[in-house]
């Protein structure tokens, strides 16, 4: 399987101790590492240990796995670089650039200022399908979602279909965005959250 | 997302998690997006995500 598989290859110098780039693992089937041209300082990859094609394929255990390496990785890299925040993005698909498969992988990509890193862009400087087109997605999605399953597991969903109000980057071009939060105020911070969160 | 993929034709999405308030400020003002009209607060931490269509690769 090495042979064929660039990353199950990586996987291995890094369970010899021989990965230059390993960051974090904590282990479980999880692990992270730096990228090798990083478009932000300290920018990491989160990926499993075995091959899973996106966040669809995780077990449960991968799913419990990630958030202490997240954690320790986000550690790290405050003790090295002081960022002021993060953006983890967990791409799923092609369209969302999820372009390592068999490996699940997630970025996550720290934040120094304004216009540097991943950065989120106003609509009016994406390439967007005509109005109409995205008129009728919006409704499909809606038909398709709503009325929502609110309040699952002491979490809230909720549904937004105002583009121009969306923080995304230029790759994500969504008709809709769905917003899980918790119930009881959750702080803006990795270490509030906990696997049962 | 099984829901989606279940009854739409979608089948990509992103998520996205903005962690730390002032890094959640910041991506809210590159997207020209104002703190009056944000759909949840920069001081919470909340999971997006997004289904995707088209747009640039």
């Amino acid at each position: 399987m090495a042979r064929e598989c660039i990353t199950c290859a990586q996987n291995i110098q890094h369970e010899k101790g021989a990965a230059v780039s390993s960051v974090t693992d904590c282990g479980g089937g999880v692990y992270s590492f730096s990228y090798q041209r990083p478009l932000s300082k300290g920018a990491t990859y989160i990926t499993t240990k075995k091959h899973r094609d996106d966040l669809r394929n995780l077990t449960a255990q991968e799913w419990y796995d990630m958030l202490p390496v997240i954690k320790e990785s986000i550690n790290k890299i405050e003790k090295v670089y002081k960022p002021i925040g993060y953006r983890l993005n967990m791409p799923t698909g092609k369209l969302a650039n999820q372009n390592q498969p068999p490996h699940f992988f997630a970025r996550l990509i720290p934040k120094y200022k304004k216009g540097f890193g991943m950065i989120s862009v106003p609509l009016s400087l994406k390439q967007r399908p005509p109005h109409s087109e995205f008129e009728v997605k919006k409704k499909m999605f809606r038909e398709a979602l709503l009325p929502l399953n609110q309040n699952k597991n002491g979490l809230v969903v909720n549904l937004h279909d105002k583009d121009e109000l969306m923080i995304t980057t230029k790759q994500q071009v969504p008709p809709i965005c769905l917003s899980i939060s918790t119930k009881r105020h959750l702080p803006n911070d990795i270490n509030s959250m906990d696997q049962e969160t | 997302m099984a829901k989606i993929e279940a009854n739409t034709d979608c089948h990509d999405f992103s998520v996205d998690l903005l962690i730390g308030e002032k890094a959640a400020k910041i991506a809210r003002e590159e997207a020209e997006v104002s703190s009056d009209d944000i759909l949840y607060s920069d001081s919470e931490l909340v999971v997006n995500l997004f289904p995707l269509y088209g747009g640039e690769r």
